[in-house]
């Protein structure tokens, strides 16, 4: 039993190359040894930027001989008169066998020939020095690079190339690469070991380059690191601020960590906290510290309190040179910060609303105007929401103001540096000149959920213009005539539109969104009549867009795509859906109880048995009352009754608007069951086609009601078993 | 080490190692990257290898002199060595050491990051070099240039020298380094920073801009129907200053703004274009073996 390595040597790799490629090349090897029939002990990948490994332990010399057998000629056409046929013959050689070693075996269709042969198995270098060029180049990842005069394409140049089975060095070349590539036990340490790394043993790598200052286990680095930032954290009585995004780049981003302690001036405390943790976390990798004891206030305008004026970073090593490193990390840091501090200053002496004169010389898209023009337009719909949904005390007032100057921020100049921070800043500067904590929150919340998973607006005023920001773009974008595609979507219309449902869905609000489209659609109209759109075109074409959002939101959160369909797809009206959007997601979790109960089968039978015959009804499907469509005179059996006093028992569900309806009609209908059994089958059941016209028409409105009752709860036509 | 004795160390470090020392190409540009030296040059199957040093002007970057680590007009090193050899990276920590910069004193790591510049039609990959955290050059594998691949491979490589001199002469501010032992940089940039502030941000006239936009965009395509890259190449950068004028007063709008970048790089991919052609139809006279020890 052998060990096997391979290393593949780079120039640095992009962090996240390393932590995608080695899933990928452990993939391929585990593979590539099954495929091989090579049985093998444990499979470790390890990397590092500058190298990526694999390491597989009990790997045998080779594989083991295959005996395998074939069948040939059925026996009377191989063997004539005792000698083999000209068929015999040429099976035998097929299968590199003399005629003679033919065996004759009984099968269900009677004697036929065999052939047997063994296939020798190879040694396992041989295999490997095969495999080992198609698992490099297999390998995938983003922005792929050539090199030199090579046409290899890799992440980034590969410079050597280490491939051992125990002490063997398996020779091989690596086509394409410039300079042409050869397999040799040389492995190269950390940046500051001048001299190659001999591989005596392909058991030795990780011990042989962590006296070379590599350490090429990323689970260990990613140990080290976590546990030396929440030490130096916790002797300091605070946290990292850690997100996964930057403890993965950390990891791979060094060959050997160190952790470096650095601090900086107090003064720059005074700067936003988020100020500080993006120009430290986004810009130079560095860990923020946060107070433990902090709380957190979205609207701080200072650092003070919760973060520490120091910071924690990762160096490659160097302990001898960590005082150096630690005080040139600090100067980036505060030549970064004064940057920041300059820009803050700057924009705090001036007025923000003195700032929307700037956004008139900003275009937002052609033939939109400006973001002043933008900002017009959002205050429009801010003032007919709130005539919709009523806010609470300074609510109305704090959403006027904060639409007002909800983009004043675009045109700062610390947004101009730092543009993910938009809206942040954007309040903290409205914030600082005496506006309402209720505005600057607004401001700042307008912009969420910025995308899947992010956080809601926590305001009523915040949650208004967040739902006119995204009504703006999406009526203005649309109101051009252009349209997301599959592969284009630049003005990130779907998230606007996932963004209003959700600001809905989260505040309950019930929001008639047929109505507001068709007023703004008109406003739109009228805004840019050369675009020669019509407000009906306009209103329902957003309102289809809205039904995609609403489907595709319900199935993200894990309703099943048959019961979404049933409360929101195609054949459910698209007025209704639109005209209360929260409604179609509080049916939708109706269901999915009454499936998860077991009794969402029951009432699905009942409806599906009503609707088969109901479709040969003349009634239209808005009839929810069995007044006047179904005539008790006709009755000849009481079963008819039976099922109109179900009817009768859900049509105050079926039309009323009161809280629980659903739940009722779900529970009326599965009642409804012996009343159906009863008029299909059993001594009282009646011939639903029978030959008088009145009386079966009569019958079959009874159906087609009961079937109209039940869509209003959902289309069980689209529900699979 | 005074600022120009940074220059005159790079230029003799890279001019031991085979490459032929330039001087700064005289039409404004926004990065050492735009002069023909590199853009002209990374073009098809010559071998070449240059280092120059670069003025660079970006006019929305101007502070009037007020900020320590910004300015609308500084300097790159640029190297450029096509085809990118073997150890470029060891040769590149080399050359930080001759500025007296030990790779076992500090902490250079080579992060990634990936160039494009829409105007030229170009993207490259490769890393920003840090030095103890401070972004401090730009490492990169040309793929493409004016739209064409890049066969071979150049690897350029762009040093901030503003940065590195801080670093090396330990002072915050780029206004306060020396340039010898008499004179500092802000002794003889200041000035000209202030007044192009000015101009760059309140005494341009973006009317006569835009003209002059339309004029150099004219001689830019006649000059290629004429088939003439290196005039046309003047006034493709002619072209991108005064869009980057016109951006710093503010006057360009989001899409006009994709829009114009996309009228520049139709013509810089044109001049690539003629300029292979011109260099074919000479026979590719440089293509003949040049040792360049990396």
């Amino acid at each position: 039993m052998a060990t096997f390595l391979l290393e593949i040597g780079t120039e640095e790799l992009p962090a996240d190359f390393v932590r995608l490629a080695l899933p990928q090349l452990e993939a391929a090897v585990r593979r590539d040894l099954a495929d091989l029939r090579l049985a093998h002990g444990s499979v470790r990948s390890l990397g590092t930027p500058r190298r990526l490994a694999i390491q597989v332990e009990q790997l045998p010399a080779g594989q083991d001989d295959l005996v395998e057998e074939r069948k040939g000629p059925p026996l009377a056409q191989a063997i004539v008169d005792g000698r083999p046929t000209a068929a015999a013959t040429g099976f035998a050689r097929r299968w590199g066998i003399e005629a003679s070693e033919l065996e004759i075996r009984e099968t269900p269709k009677g004697a036929f020939v065999f052939a047997q042969y063994r296939r020798i198995g190879r040694p396992s270098s041989e295999l490997l020095v095969e495999r080992i060029p198609s698992w490099i180049t297999e390998l995938q990842g983003r922005r792929f690079m050539r090199w030199g005069q090579g046409v290899m394409r890799f992440s980034r140049p590969v410079r050597w190339l280490v491939a051992l089975l125990d002490t063997q060095l398996l020779e091989l070349q690596l086509e394409g690469s410039d300079p042409a590539l050869h397999s040799s036990r040389d492995s190269r340490g950390h940046r500051l070991e001048t001299t190659a790394v001999p591989i005596a043993h392909a058991a030795d790598y990780v011990t042989a380059l962590a006296a070379a200052g590599v350490q090429v286990d990323g689970s260990e680095r990613a140990r080290w690191i976590r546990q030396a930032l929440g030490k130096a954290a916790e002797e300091r009585g605070a946290h990292p601020e850690l997100p996964s995004e930057l403890f993965d780049e950390l990891v791979d981003l060094v060959e050997s960590p160190s952790l470096i302690e650095g601090s900086l001036d107090e003064r720059f405390l005074a700067l936003p906290p988020e100020v500080l943790s993006t120009v430290m976390r986004l810009h130079q990798r560095y860990v923020p510290l946060v107070a433990t004891e902090a709380s957190w206030d979205p609207l701080a305008l200072s650092s003070e309190g919760r973060l520490l004026p120091c910071f924690l970073c990762i160096g490659n090593g160097l302990e001898a040179a960590a005082d150096t490193v630690r005080r040139g990390n600090e100067r980036v840091l505060k030549a970064r910060l004064a940057d920041a501090e300059f820009f803050w200053r700057a924009d705090r002496s001036q007025r923000s609303e003195s700032r929307l004169a700037d956004l008139d010389r900003v275009t937002f898209a052609e033939g939109l105007g400006s973001l002043l023009d933008r900002t017009n337009r959002l205050e429009w719909l801010t003032d007919l929401l709130l005539e919709l949904l009523p806010l609470e005390g300074d609510g109305a007032a704090h959403a006027r103001r904060a639409a007002r100057l909800c983009k004043h921020d675009l045109v700062s100049q610390l947004v101009g540096e730092f543009p993910e921070l938009q809206g942040v800043i954007g309040a903290k500067l409205l914030l600082a000149e005496g506006e309402p904590r209720g505005v600057a929150l607004a401001v700042l919340e307008h912009y969420l959920p910025r995308g899947a998973g992010d956080g809601l607006p926590t305001s009523g005023a915040g949650a208004v213009v967040a739902l006119a920001e995204r009504l703006e773009v999406l009526l203005s974008i649309f109101a051009k005539g252009e349209r997301p595609t599959g592969s284009s979507d630049p003005y990130a219309l779907r998230r606007a539109g996932n963004g209003m449902l959700q600001i809905l869905w989260e505040r309950g609000w019930p929001l008639d969104l047929g109505r507001l489209l068709s007023r703004a659609s008109a406003h739109w109209q009228s805004l840019f009549p050369a675009f020669g759109v019509r407000a009906e075109d306009l209103a329902n074409d957003l309102s289809q867009l809205l039904r995609q959002r609403l489907v595709s939101l319900l199935e993200e959160q894990g309703f099943a795509p048959d019961l979404v369909q049933a409360v929101a797809g195609e054949t459910v009206p698209l007025g209704r859906l639109i005209s209360d959007p929260t409604d179609a997601l509080g049916r939708a979790r109706l269901l999915a109880e009454l499936r998860l109960e077991g009794r969402l089968a029951a009432v699905q039978a009942v409806v599906q048995r009503a609707s088969r015959l109901a479709e040969r009804a003349c009634l239209a499907s808005d009839v929810l009352s069995p007044e006047g469509v179904v005539d008790p005179s006709l009755f000849e059996s009481p079963s008819e009754q039976g099922v109109l006093d179900v009817l009768l028992g859900l049509h105050s569900a079926a039309t009323g608007a009161q809280r629980g309806r659903y739940r009722q009609l779900a529970a009326g209908l599965a009642e409804g069951a012996a009343a159906l059994a009863a008029f299909f089958d059993g001594d009282i059941s009646v011939m639903v086609m029978g030959d008088d016209p009145a009386v079966r028409g009569n019958r079959l409105n009874l159906l087609a009601v009961l079937r109209n009752q039940a869509s209003v709860l959902a289309d069980f036509s689209r529900l699979s078993g | 080490m005074h600022f120009q004795d940074i220059i005159s160390t790079l230029n003799r470090f890279w001019a031991d190692r085979g490459c032929l020392l330039l001087q700064p190409y005289d039409t404004e540009k926004g990065a050492g990257t735009m002069s023909p030296h590199t853009v002209l040059r990374a073009i098809g199957p010559e071998p070449w290898a240059v280092a120059y040093p670069e003025p660079c002007r970006r006019p929305t970057d101007g502070r009037y002199g007020d900020n320590p680590n910004r300015a609308q007009h500084y300097f790159q090193y640029q190297v450029l060595i096509k085809p990118s050899p073997d150890g470029i990276q060891e040769t590149y920590l080399a050359s930080l050491e001759a500025l007296g910069i030990r790779a076992a004193d500090h902490d250079i790591r080579f992060v990634e990051d990936n160039w494009e510049s829409p105007t030229l039609g170009a993207w490259g990959v490769g890393w920003e070099v840090w030095l103890d955290g401070m972004e401090v050059t730009q490492f990169t594998y040309f793929q493409q240039c004016g739209g064409l691949d890049c066969r071979p491979v150049s690897i350029e490589i762009t040093y901030g020298l503003e940065r590195l001199a801080m670093y090396l002469q330990d002072v915050e501010s780029i206004w306060e380094l020396s340039w010898n032992s008499e004179r500092t940089y802000g002794d003889i940039w200041l000035p000209f920073e202030k007044g192009q502030c000015t101009y760059n941000f309140e005494a341009s006239s973006a009317e006569r801009l835009f003209q002059l936009f339309a004029l150099y965009e004219a001689e830019a395509t006649e000059l290629v129907e004429r088939r003439l890259p290196a005039p046309a190449l003047d006034y493709v950068l002619k072209c991108s200053h005064t869009f980057n004028l016109l951006e710093a007063r503010g006057v360009i709008s989001v899409t006009e703004r994709t829009a114009t970048i996309a009228r520049i790089r139709h013509l810089a991919k044109q001049v690539a274009e003629i300029w292979l052609q011109e260099r074919e139809a000479l026979g590719f006279p440089l293509l003949k073996p040049q040792a360049v020890r990396a």
